[in-house]
C-alpha cells in the first residue's frame, strides 16, 4: 500500500499523505491527528517484517477512480467553533493537493471525523 | 441459576445453626481479621481505575457520530460524546438543573447543517419549570452557535426528575 | 471533573455514560471501584485476581450500559457481574486444583512474613481459616461473602445473584455449617 510511485505517475500517495498531515497539524485548534488506517496496518506488516513502520502520518491520501478521496481523524480543543476548524481544515487540504501535483486530480473528497474535542 | 444442591430440605433446624454462629466470639474475630486482611487502599484502586479508563477511552473514539455540514457546505462528522457534550456543559450551568439524556439530530437544508436537540433534565425541588427551560434553551443555543458552530432549529427539554440538595 | 461529581445521584451518571459521558463513568468508578475489589478480593483471596475482575466488570459495564433497562439499579446489576466473574474464577481454580494458591498466602502482605509463617505449626487461626472458606463451593463463597462480610441482607443478595431467596439461605447455611466444622478446634 504504501508505494512511492503509483499507477498514477507523478501521485505519491505518501509524500502528499505527509505534507497534509503536517499542514492540518497546522490549523488552529487541531491538537492531534488519530494515526491512519492505513499507517497502522504498514506498522503492524513493518512489526511483523522486523522493519521500522515508518513515518506516522494523520491523513490519508488514496486515488479513486473519479478523483481524490481525503480521510482525517481529527482531536481538537475548543478554542475555537467546531466549524470554524473544518472549514480550514477543507481550504489548507484542497490548497495543498493542487499545489502538489502538476495533473488535474478530478473529485476531491474530504472524510473529515473530530474523534474528540477537548477543553 | 440456583444449583442442584440449592434445596434446603436436608439441613438442620436453621435457628440452632443461627445462633451457634452468632454467639460464637472467636469465629467472629476471626472472620473481623480476615475482612480487615482484605481492605484495598488508594494505591490498590488507582492501577485499575487507571486500565479501565484507557480501555474506555480507546472505546470512546470508536464510538457512533454525528454528520453535519457547516455554513460554507463542508460536511463532517463528530463523535456524539463531543457534541452532548457541549450541550450537557451548557445545561448543567444553569443553576437548578442537571442534564441526563442528551440527543442531538442532524437537521436543515443542507442536512446537518442545524441540529434538533432533545433533553431530559432533573430539576431542583422548588425550581419553576417554564422560566427555567427559557434559560436552558437559550444556554444550549449559545453554546451550539458559539462551540460547534451549528445552529440549533428546536430545543425539547423534558424534566423527567427533581432533586434536592 | 470526575472526582467533583459527587454533586449527581446515580440515575444521571448512568443515563450520561450510557450516552458516552466519560467524566461520569469516571465518577461511577470512583463510587463502586473500591467496594467492587473488596468484595472480589475476599472473595477469592488473591489481589492480582481481583483486580482482573474488577477490571473485566467495569469495561463490560461501560459497553453494556444500554442494556441496564433500568438506571437505578446500577448497584445491584454491577455486583451481579462481578459475583458471575468470581464465580467463574473459583470454578476454574477448582478445575484445575495444582494452580490453586497457598492458603497462607493472604496476597496482601509484601514484607514476607507470610513464607515464614507458611509451616503447619505456626499457622494462625486466620490462615486456617482462609484454607476453610476455599473449601466451599464457588456458589456458596460468592453468596456467603456477599452476605457475611458485604453486608448484604438474604433479598439483596438474592436479587444481586438472581436466584431465590430460599437459595441463598440454603448457601450461606451450608457455608456456615462447613466454616464451623473447619475451625472446629481452632476456635
Amino acid at each position: 500500500m504504501l508505494t512511492e510511485q503509483t499507477a498514477d505517475g507523478d501521485f505519491d500517495e505518501t509524500a502528499i499523505s505527509q505534507r497534509l498531515t503536517d499542514s492540518v497539524t497546522g490549523v488552529d485548534g487541531v491538537t492531534a491527528l488519530a494515526p491512519s488506517l492505513r499507517y497502522i496496518v504498514a506498522t503492524a506488516t513493518a512489526r511483523v517484517l522486523r522493519r521500522s513502520g515508518g513515518v506516522p502520518v494523520g491523513v490519508d491520501v488514496s486515488r479513486t477512480a473519479g478523483g481524490v478521496r481525503v480521510r482525517v481523524d481529527a482531536h481538537l480543543d475548543d478554542s475555537r467553533p467546531v466549524t470554524e476548524i473544518v472549514d480550514e481544515i477543507f481550504a489548507v487540504i484542497e490548497v495543498d493537493l493542487v499545489a502538489g501535483t502538476e495533473e488535474p486530480l478530478g473529485e476531491l473528497e474530504i472524510d473529515l471525523r473530530v474523534v474528540t474535542r477537548g477543553h | 441459576m440456583s444449583g442442584p444442591n440449592d434445596g434446603s430440605g436436608d439441613l438442620p433446624d436453621p435457628g440452632e445453626v443461627e445462633l451457634e454462629w452468632n454467639s460464637d466470639s472467636h469465629l467472629r474475630d476471626v472472620i473481623d481479621e480476615y475482612m480487615d486482611s482484605f481492605e484495598p487502599g488508594p494505591d490498590d484502586t488507582a492501577g485499575v481505575r487507571e486500565r479501565i479508563l484507557k480501555i474506555v477511552r480507546e472505546d470512546i473514539r470508536r464510538g457512533p457520530a454525528t454528520r453535519l455540514t457547516t455554513e460554507r457546505g463542508n460536511p463532517f462528522a463528530i463523535a456524539d460524546a463531543s457534541v452532548r457534550s457541549i450541550v450537557r456543559d451548557a445545561v448543567d450551568a444553569v443553576d437548578g438543573i442537571r442534564a441526563r439524556s442528551v440527543e442531538v439530530t442532524p437537521a436543515g437544508e443542507p442536512q446537518g447543517s442545524a441540529a434538533e436537540v432533545s433533553l431530559t433534565v432533573a430539576m431542583r425541588a422548588g425550581v419553576s419549570f417554564t422560566p427555567t427551560a427559557e434559560v436552558v434553551r437559550t444556554k444550549v443555543a449559545e453554546a451550539l452557535v458559539s462551540q460547534l458552530g451549528i445552529p440549533a432549529t428546536t430545543i425539547d427539554i423534558v424534566a423527567e426528575d427533581v432533586y434536592v440538595d | 471533573m470526575a472526582r467533583e461529581d459527587d454533586r449527581f445521584d446515580i440515575v444521571t451518571l448512568v443515563v450520561r455514560a450510557r450516552e458516552g459521558d466519560i467524566e461520569a463513568f469516571e465518577a461511577l468508578v470512583d463510587r463502586y471501584e473500591t467496594k467492587l475489589l473488596r468484595f472480589a478480593w475476599r472473595t477469592l483471596g488473591d489481589k492480582q485476581d481481583a483486580e482482573d475482575v474488577v477490571q473485566d466488570t467495569l469495561v463490560q459495564a461501560w459497553k453494556s450500559l444500554t442494556a441496564l433497562a433500568e438506571p437505578a439499579a446500577f448497584g445491584t446489576w454491577i455486583y451481579r457481574m462481578a459475583s458471575n466473574r468470581c464465580t467463574d474464577v473459583l470454578r476454574r481454580r477448582m478445575a484445575r486444583p495444582a494452580e490453586a494458591q497457598d492458603p497462607a498466602d493472604m496476597g496482601h502482605h509484601a514484607d514476607g512474613t507470610a513464607s515464614v509463617e507458611n509451616s503447619v505449626e505456626a499457622r494462625t487461626a486466620l490462615q486456617h481459616f482462609s484454607q476453610v472458606i476455599q473449601t466451599l463451593s464457588s456458589e456458596q463463597r460468592v453468596t456467603w461473602v456477599l452476605h457475611q462480610l458485604e453486608g448484604l441482607s438474604y433479598s439483596e443478595v438474592a436479587t444481586t445473584l438472581g436466584i431465590s431467596e430460599g437459595s441463598v439461605r440454603g448457601r450461606i447455611h451450608r457455608a456456615r455449617v462447613a466454616i464451623a466444622e473447619g475451625m472446629e478446634g481452632w476456635i
